[in-house]
């Protein structure tokens, strides 16, 4: 009974404390204490390279069965929504623990707090994110807001992440994307392995030149700059605005 | 005589009074490439004025121009987005929604299609299930549901949601197959159109997914019904689904044929054929057409 009322406790004291007030969501500043109780931290990042945000949370659903088996969620200022996995981290202190159906698990790593949302429901939660999460931010229509400075730190910790070989499709001859890898300048700007790049501000893409145009985005020489892409068989121009 | 004047008059008085809030006024379109038009003229691109919803082309005689027929002041502001999803991404049916409701002028007429990419966008499945990879009836209903709850949430009262069904993917790649063969699949392989389905060999697995869709119809029938139920007397919300039993009765049930698509990508309604079917389709699913003309939109 003691055990029961003791987990009880320290399963409800984030909602305990959201009730009184102290709204966990809340600080925008992350201590040392918590960076050192990340789920995936990065490597030599000072706590002041990190910043936290409120957020909720909506779990649209899930999906899959074992080790293929993901959810859905959906942040609802942006509606931005992605595919999370067992083991993902939302930003860098969220880990999704486990995926039931219709429901999930999620850990706190810096409170070790568990919370399970139903689908449907909402989750309001203390999202840390490293300066890196934010170099590149979608905010619809294709346009992208980056911060040349840190992805010029980006490249230059995990490289541009990324090579193409040019492909003949009808009268266009695009650089097709091989791979992306995780966490590269790349995979930052939203490509991914089988995009055609087929120009850059007017200029053809091509395996010799891909590198300087991707690095060029961290270089902030212009306001804007405007890819266009093909994925999926549809065509469309990116922006990407330098902040 | 002297009678039907005074009619005549009075009414020219009284009827820009008398219309209703909820009288079509503006028109906008939650959507992906095709409510952008794309490849709608062989040309890769998207070409707005060549879509079924926003139009303006007399060929497809568009959702718009069949309102503006009816109210030369209609206008329109679409928010669709080429490549995207009911459910995933930055540009989905709520993020979208959102933009309606950032509106200075509300719309107060919606037409509501996606769907395709939330299929197309998602990697192959398992040996076993065709479908492992694909979103939950659940999670696609829950994005829907998403998108309604905010538009009738900003939407002035009297105002209509349409939302049809989404196309049948695996139709559109049988239609690319009976249009040319090697091309289609040649254009499918290199710039990677929905290789859910023009990658998968197996006609059952192809079956499969195409079953999951017409689910996922059901899903969307569900909640517009759902959703009528919780805004009655404020926002409408209808469907043009009623299941998956009859061929070419709704968008979700069309078997497009091989002139129905472009002939770039193999993949998109073409301005003439598919584009001015879907136009004819949503139009006689809503508050103006007869549900039963459907079929015939579609021959």
């Amino acid at each position: 009974m003691k055990t029961q009322l003791l987990s009880f406790v320290v399963l409800a004291l984030p909602w305990l404390a959201s009730c009184n007030g102290a709204d966990l969501a809340s600080g925008a500043t992350v201590s040392e204490r918590e960076v050192s109780a990340l789920a995936v931290a990065e490597p030599g990042a000072k706590a002041t390279e990190y910043s936290a945000r409120s957020a909720t949370l909506r779990l649209f659903g899930t999906q899959g069965e074992g080790a293929a088996a993901f959810a859905t969620l959906a942040d609802t200022a942006t509606w931005d929504t992605s595919n999370v996995r067992v083991g993902e981290t939302m930003g860098r202190s969220l880990k999704l623990s486990a995926v039931r159906e219709s429901a999930i698990e999620i850990v706190d790593t810096t409170t070790n707090s568990r919370r399970t949302v139903r689908a449907g429901e909402d989750l309001t939660v203390r999202v840390i994110e490293h300066e890196f999460d934010r170099a590149a931010r979608e905010t619809g229509e294709h346009v992208f807001h980056i911060s040349a400075s840190s992805l010029t730190r980006v490249a230059s910790r995990y490289g541009i992440g990324t090579t193409c070989e040019s492909v003949e499709l009808a009268t266009y001859t695009p650089c097709k994307l091989t791979a992306v890898a995780k966490n590269s300048l790349a995979a930052r700007v939203g490509l991914q392995a089988g995009d055609l790049l087929i120009s850059a501000d007017g200029v053809t893409v091509t395996p010799d030149n891909l590198g300087a145009i991707l690095r060029g985005l961290g270089e902030s020489r212009s306001q804007s700059v405007q890819l266009t892409l093909a994925r999926g068989g549809v065509f469309f121009p990116r922006v990407y605005l330098v902040e | 005589m002297r009678l039907s004047v005074c009619l005549g008059v009075l009414s020219a008085v009284l009827l820009p009074t008398l219309a209703s809030a909820a009288d079509p006024s503006k028109l906008s379109g939650i959507g992906d490439s095709i409510s952008q038009g794309w490849g709608a003229n062989n040309f890769p691109g998207e070409h707005p004025e060549l879509g079924f919803g926003q139009g303006t082309d007399a060929t497809v005689n568009s959702l718009y121009l069949r309102y503006k027929a009816k109210n030369a002041a209609m206008t329109k502001q679409f928010v669709s987005v080429s490549g995207a999803e009911m459910v995933g991404g930055r540009d989905n049916a709520a993020g979208q929604a959102a933009r309606i409701c950032a509106m200075t002028a509300k719309p107060n007429r919606v037409v509501i299609e996606l769907g395709g990419n939330d299929v197309c966008s998602r990697d192959k499945g398992t040996t076993s299930d065709a479908t492992a990879n694909l979103y939950s009836v659940t999670t696609y209903r829950n994005a829907l549901k998403s998108a309604l709850d905010l538009l009738a949430g900003c939407l002035p009262t009297g105002s209509q949601v349409q939302v049809l069904s989404m196309p049948r993917v695996d139709y559109l790649y049988n239609a690319g197959n009976a249009k040319n063969v090697i091309t289609c699949n040649l254009v499918w392989s290199i710039a990677g159109v929905c290789r859910v389905v023009t990658g998968e060999s197996n006609a059952t697995r192809r079956a499969a997914i195409g079953a999951r869709i017409d689910q996922y119809n059901d899903g969307l029938r569900a909640e517009v019904e759902a959703a009528a139920a919780r805004y009655a007397g404020t926002v409408s919300f209808i469907t043009d689904w009623r299941g998956s039993a009859v061929s070419n009765s709704s968008v979700g049930t069309y078997k497009f044929g091989k002139d129905d698509i472009d002939s770039f990508d193999c993949f998109h309604p073409a301005k003439d054929t598919g584009q001015r079917k879907l136009a004819c389709a949503a139009w006689e699913a809503a508050e103006y057409g007869t549900l039963s003309n459907v079929p015939a939109c579609l021959k």
